[in-house]
């Protein structure tokens, strides 16, 4: 039976819970003791997906809403430092032409 | 209406609760099937189907939420960068104000300069007018007396009476009058001294030692010729004072800096002192 760890590495990309479920069938068919503790491991896994899954940053909003609010941030800082460049560079002597 | 879309932590949860609940199903349905000896066509294989759509979803919400984890660290840079452009406005508001204070007192001040200028010119009076009137008092003896000048002697030890009125001493007498600055004592003014004085000259001399006498003051100056009296205020209480002057006697003095040229006073008081 392969073992198949439980801590899944954050940069790994497989998230995938089908070996574990494939390893529960597998212990089924061979009427194996281990299946018990490979329908545990299945539960630890999601318990612990959840718990990552919670403390995971910037997924309070869906993608699209939060690629809006980011471009409303760039939007802003463009726009300001526009603003304070324009200023900053603002000659007091010039007078206006009447 | 568009409906808002689910955030991807909802999203997630919803398919990790449903591979739960599948995997769940699949693992009771394989073991039912175990122990009846009961084939099920057909059910398991839509579970499992069901299994493997739900855990590429899966990895695909977390994909994105890896994403979406990374967006968020540069939307915070990005928060940090609005702030402090904030504080920087902030700041040159600040500045800009205060410049504009300063601006605006300078206008203010530079309109009134121009407005005292534009008076100036209108009430403006020519030099040469200043000195005719200049040789016309020096001519006579309005500013000083004459050296061999004795009492009975017609020709005036002292400016006119209507040049002293006119002059500072004599807008300063009629405020004292006045009692708009009060140097002028009352009992000076009930004594009835005042009125008495033959020359308003010599009243406007007499205002002055009151003055002099009141303030403690030793000495008077009337321009331009340096006319300077000594007086002891020592010698006589202010309620006593009647004052003619009787002769003058020109002293020379020399300092480091400068030569005066004075004029000793001599007077008599009602009392019969002396004073020189």
């Amino acid at each position: 039976m392969a073992a198949v760890p439980v801590q899944q590495d954050p940069e790994d990309d497989d998230y995938s819970l089908l070996p574990l479920v494939h390893d529960i069938i597998k212990c089924m068919d061979k009427d194996s003791q281990d299946v018990h503790q490979e329908i545990n491991k299945l539960k630890a896994r999601i318990q612990e997906a959840r718990e990552q899954i919670s403390t995971m940053p910037g997924i309070d909003k869906s993608p699209e809403e939060q690629q809006q609010q980011l471009q409303t941030l760039r939007e802003q800082v463009r726009t300001k430092s526009l603003l304070l460049q324009k200023y900053k560079s603002l000659c007091v002597f010039d007078i206006p032409k009447a | 209406m568009a409906v808002p879309s689910r955030s991807t932590k909802e999203r997630l949860l919803s398919v990790l609760d449903d591979l739960e609940v599948l995997s769940r199903e699949l693992i009771e349905i394989l073991a039912l099937s175990r122990s009846q000896k009961l084939p099920q066509p057909g059910e398991d294989t839509q579970i499992l189907e069901l299994l493997v759509q739900r855990d590429g979803e899966f990895q695909e919400l977390m994909k994105v939420a890896q994403k979406q984890g990374k967006v968020h660290q540069e939307m915070q840079l990005l928060e940090k960068e609005v702030e402090k452009r904030d504080s920087d406005i902030q700041q040159l508001q600040k500045q800009l104000k205060e410049a504009e204070h300063t601006l605006a007192t300078a206008v203010y001040q530079a309109k009134e300069k121009l407005k005292s200028i534009e008076k100036a010119r209108k009430g403006s009076i020519s030099s040469e007018e200043i000195i005719k009137y200049a040789h016309r008092i020096s001519a006579s003896n309005a500013v000083c007396a004459p050296l061999n000048w004795v009492p009975g002697d017609p020709r005036r030890p002292y400016p006119t009476d209507l040049e002293m009125r006119s002059g500072m001493l004599g807008h300063m007498s009629n405020l004292a009058s006045n009692g708009v600055n009060g140097h002028l004592p009352g009992d000076a003014l009930a004594a009835g001294r005042l009125p008495g004085m033959p020359p308003v000259c010599f009243g406007l001399f007499a205002d002055c030692f009151e003055f002099e006498l009141k303030q403690i003051f030793k000495t008077v100056s009337c321009f331009p010729r340096r006319f300077v009296i000594f007086v002891d205020d020592s010698l006589f209480s202010p309620s006593e004072i009647t004052i003619c002057i009787i002769n003058f006697q020109p002293v020379t003095r020399t300092t480091e800096q400068n030569k005066h040229c004075f004029y000793k006073l001599s007077f008599q008081v009602s009392s019969g002192n002396k004073v020189h």
